[in-house]
């Protein structure tokens, strides 16, 4: 029985250990564990590419029942959004027990299942601890913070230590294991805020396209003089901590642009992507793959991506096919891209998405919610299965922490986003003191590991 | 070719919002003398006329940027007497806003037409700063394509009318605001239906609670989150309560068009505020923040004023709008007595009136925290925005055209105006950054800076080479943007009257020895024989100056 929260009060600021960033890299210590790991196949080259599906992924459209009493319940309470089952996309995981079926569109990631190259982790989502409904309801202090909302949820789901993203912390770690890297590992291809990767090591945005350049100069003498005095004022230091702040981002955008352009200038990518937003920031990731050697980043990279329009409040049937057809043409070029790479087995694409939506419709979309299914790629993943629990779907039941009549199917998740987490960070090459402090509430969750990566 | 006109987007409450002027203090010109504030002894106060340092920092936070004739006019009449006049100048509007065939691209054209050259500049600079609270994003999907244009106009014009008026005003027009209406599903929203087992929709009640009035945790009224027993914040609002506020919400579709017949869900119409439709609202009772319970059987307009009344009351509201305006205008780490002080004019201007915009923005640019008793602070000062960066070079050069080319510009920086990516607009007010070498790095707040990437910090110095060097492409028939350097060409010849006035005019006066001496450095290699050469000594020194950290970050 999981102990209780009262006894463990100080660790909780609404589920983020309250570590300054100090703390965490002395606790990490900057030489870890991976220096006596042995070098693996392909060199030991490791990459996370994490997709964040911005507004909260109506996932149990993405994943629907199929057998046929809990297919028409499914039906039954959100009429209005419901898929009809002769055109889900069939899918038989040997842990559910019971059929069920993806959206029908996504053929490509329906394919990679059947290959077993992927995976779906089910009803994942933010949790302190293994809670039950009747623990949700009566104590407080087992609810995490500002649930159903937006920023915090997101927030929670990309970082479990104060202001330091999961992503940013595996990246601490793993940067020891390149070599002389010219660029940081952690790279965010998607504008807008990358949570995920904020911490005390810095991250370098490289969206695809941008211009990352400084212009206007010349190799005149005079060009040459404005140009050096530009880093000069750059450099010099202030009385003023956000000056300080800008100079040192501005003078390493620089650099890093230059770094960054001249290597990604040469790197072409055969397969052939779509035209979408996401598509291209993958279609990036492809290429600073393909120069990691370049970059110094022979070891490890880290990635991060988004995709915007997942808050289907209304118009949910106009607009969510659309984002199904964008995820799954997407990744399946991007795995292709992997597979020319010959770092297929090398690279893992996870999706993340702040919560789940409400199992009933309202009106014509669905509302914030928590439980949530989730998406695993590559060919170090033991896909073409469920890991976690399915949930009941039932209003009002035993998975959903609304009552009575107005219950409206928030389902209580069944795995944490601690232990998605985890078993990213340990087939990552973390061992399990540098897990616990990338995760410090992993403790409290069994099993660790939820097994959907191959072992080493 | 005349432009195509727009339709003028009139809130209801514009006209009534209009005569909420605050009464104002009395004045006269030269050795300012002032009205001494009521419940004083009566006495006339004599302040000293505000230095040009001075000036130029009070127009960086009031005004989309200092120019040479702001800074000598708020030198003559001082810093109250300037706001009065500001808040009774004519409101900017997007009448005639430029016609694109992109959707609303014109309208973004005329956000920096009316931020470069319209005179009612504090309201404008609050307009947006409101703009990036009350989030509406023209490039969400719910607005239709061809009906951008007027959603993102009439939005803009609710938020240009209430900037200075009342903020209970601003939240009751802007939650019948068509445009927030499709962006947040507040238009068409119905009572629960049981034949499609639907409830109704939750997405504005919850944006409005969490975004634009309270926020998600109780604030004591410095703006701090006080916590309970153990450590933990409070919440200031339950999902029962969004629930509730849901369905208090619901009834509300857009206005038939003219001539056209009243209907459930009247086709989209961003011309007007929504109208109700009774039959579509819920009448059961609801319980709203602090128990207050509206009864059953109220129409869709009293539920709905009586939920704009019961948040507009919650005491979170005076230091949520506080922060955030400081945070827009001033500094991104105000001290809480300065939030304090402001969310107590919040609270009440002093004639008993709660939600007053005008006082607010005095209050804010009044206090001795934002007129240089911090200006030396190490964590005083905020990053410029891109837009606001964009048009305040443009103001100080004098910059002429129509602008096309601009918006751009701005949007590559990470701030594509109208157009966020989400209802969190373009950075969260909370985003931290560390700062401080040692092994103590001080976790200070700067909201702006979460736009500053690798890329954008790069196409902030690429702007002014583009500005200063060479041409801001425009589509074809437009004039674009032409800057004047003039001013600073004239004294280019010698390089110290060139660094003091570039100093004055963009530093408060305080450029560094050594930022000097870098400087002097690349106006030295300018070869003699070149051609234009003030000009083009005026242009490497201006590129210098405003690519620095030190003016990137107003202080």
């Amino acid at each position: 029985m999981a102990e209780r929260i009262s006894r463990r009060r100080l660790l909780y600021t609404g589920g983020r250990a309250a570590l300054g960033a100090a703390a965490l890299v002395s606790r990490l210590g900057m030489v870890s564990a991976f220096a006596a790991q042995g070098s693996g196949s392909g060199g030991d080259y490791k990459a996370l590419v994490c997709i964040f599906l911005n507004g909260g992924n109506d996932a149990f459209n993405m994943v629907v029942p199929y057998e046929q009493s809990e297919y028409n319940y499914y039906a039954q309470v959100r009429p209005t959004v419901a898929l009809p089952r002769a055109n889900l996309l069939p899918v038989t995981p040997a842990s559910a027990g019971t059929p069920f079926g993806l959206h029908p569109n996504l053929p490509e990631l329906h394919a990679l299942w059947t290959q077993n190259k992927l995976a779906v982790l089910c009803n994942v989502g933010t949790l302190l601890a293994p809670t039950s409904k009747n623990e949700y309801r009566t104590n407080p202090l087992m609810r995490p913070r500002s649930l159903f909302d937006h920023s915090t949820q997101q927030e929670s789901w990309q970082g479990f230590n104060e202001a330091i993203g999961w992503g940013n912390a595996l990246g601490t770690i793993a940067q020891g294991l390149n070599n002389q890297a010219r660029l940081p590992l952690l790279v965010n291809v998607t504008g807008g805020s990358a949570a995920y990767l904020a911490g005390t090591d810095p991250y370098i945005t490289l969206l695809p396209g941008a211009s990352l350049t400084l212009q206007g100069f010349s190799s005149s003498a005079q060009a040459t003089a404005r140009y050096n005095a530009l880093r000069q004022l750059l450099g010099l230091g202030d009385n003023a901590a956000l000056v300080n702040v800008v100079s040192d981002k501005t003078s390493r955008a620089i650099d890093d642009g230059k770094t960054a352009s001249d290597a990604l200038g040469t790197a072409n990518i055969a397969t052939v992507f779509p035209n979408t937003s996401l598509a291209k920031q993958l279609l990036q990731i492809a290429k600073i793959i393909k120069v990691r050697a370049t970059l110094g980043q022979q070891r490890r990279q880290l990635f991060f991506a988004s995709l915007g329009g997942f808050d289907t409040h209304a118009t949910q049937n106009a607009t969510q096919p659309g984002l199904m057809t964008t995820i799954s043409q997407a990744m399946k070029a991007f795995y292709d891209a992997t597979v020319e790479l010959g770092v297929a087995s090398n690279v893992t694409t996870f999706t993340l998405s702040e919560f789940g939506r409400t199992v009933q419709n309202s009106g014509d979309g669905t509302d914030h919610a928590w439980g949530s299914h989730a998406l695993i790629l590559g060919d170090s993943v033991q896909g073409g299965d469920f890991y976690g629990r399915y949930p009941s779907l039932i209003l009002g039941g035993a998975d959903d922490v609304d009552l009575g009549t107005g219950a409206r199917g928030r389902i209580l998740p069944t795995t944490s986003v601690d232990q998605y987490a985890a078993t990213l960070a340990a087939w990552y090459g973390l061992t399990t003191s540098e897990i616990q402090a990338v995760v410090p509430n992993i403790f409290r969750f069994a099993p660790a590991n939820l097994g959907f990566m191959a072992p080493a | 070719m005349l432009p195509v006109p727009t339709v003028p987007f009139r809130s209801r409450a514009a006209a009534a919002a209009a005569l909420l002027l605050p009464s104002l203090f009395g004045l006269s010109v030269c050795g300012i003398v002032a009205a001494a504030p009521r419940g004083a002894r009566a006495q006339t106060v004599v302040t000293p006329p505000p230095t040009a340092a001075d000036a130029v920092r009070f127009l960086e936070q009031a005004t989309f940027g200092p120019t040479r004739a702001d800074i000598e006019h708020v030198q003559q009449v001082g810093f109250s007497a300037y706001l009065d006049e500001q808040i009774a100048a004519p409101v900017s509007n997007y009448y005639y806003a430029p016609y694109s065939p992109n959707g609303y691209y014109g309208a973004k054209v005329r956000f920096f037409q009316n931020a470069v050259s319209q005179p009612d500049q504090l309201r404008q600079r609050v307009a947006f700063a409101l703009s990036q609270i009350l989030v509406v994003s023209g490039a969400d999907p719910s607005i239709p394509g061809d009906q951008k244009l007027p959603a993102m106009v009439g939005y803009q014009e609710v938020l240009h009318n209430n900037a200075l008026g009342n903020y209970r005003q601003l939240l009751y027009d802007m939650t019948l605001n068509p445009a927030m209406g499709a962006f947040l599903d507040m238009v068409n929203n119905q009572k629960p239906n049981a034949a499609t087992n639907s409830q109704p929709n939750e997405n504005y009640a919850r944006e409005l609670l969490q975004l634009f009035s309270v926020g998600v945790y109780k604030l004591n009224g410095e703006g701090t989150v006080p916590g309970d027993v153990n450590g933990n914040p409070l919440p200031t609002y339950t999902n029962d309560e969004i629930k509730a506020f849901a369905r208090a919400f619901t009834g509300w579709t857009y206005a038939p068009r003219p001539g056209q017949p009243m209907k459930a869900k009247n086709p989209a119409n961003f011309a007007e505020p929504m109208v109700f439709y009774a039959p579509s609202h819920d009448t059961g009772a609801k319980t709203l923040l602090g128990g207050q319970t509206l009864p059953a059987n109220q129409s869709a307009p009293a539920d709905l004023d009586a939920a704009i009344s019961n948040i507009f009351n919650h005491p979170n509201v005076g230091p949520f709008v506080a922060s955030r305006l400081i945070q827009h205008l001033v500094t991104s780490n105000p001290s809480p007595g300065y939030v304090a002080r402001v969310a107590q004019v919040f609270n009440d201007n002093g004639r008993g009136v709660r939600g007053d915009l005008a006082a607010v923005v005095r209050a804010i640019l009044l206090d001795g925290e934002a007129r240089g008793e911090r200006k030396t602070d190490a964590n005083y000062g905020h990053l410029r925005e891109p837009a606001l960066f964009a048009a305040g070079v443009l103001r100080a050069l004098n910059a002429s055209g129509d602008l096309f080319g601009v918006p751009e510009w701005a949007s590559t920086m990470g701030q594509d105006v109208m157009s966020p990516h989400s209802v969190f607009s373009f950075y969260k007010p909370d985003n931290k950054v560390s700062a401080g070498a040692g092994p103590n790095p001080v976790s200070l707040l700067a909201p702006e800076v979460q736009t500053l990437t690798t890329d954008t910090a790069i196409r902030r110095v690429n702007w002014l080479n583009t500005l200063l060097f060479g041409k801001v492409s425009a589509p074809a028939g437009k004039t674009g943007v032409t800057v004047d350097v003039s001013e600073f060409a004239a004294v280019a010849g010698d390089t110290n009257g060139l660094l003091d006035l570039l100093g004055a005019r963009f530093l408060h006066g305080a450029m560094s020895p050594a930022m000097r001496q870098s400087i002097a450095g690349a106006l030295a290699a300018i070869p003699a024989k070149t051609a234009n050469i003030n000009t083009v000594r005026a242009q490497t020194a201006l590129y210098l100056v405003l690519s620095s950290p030190q003016y990137q970050v107003a202080q």
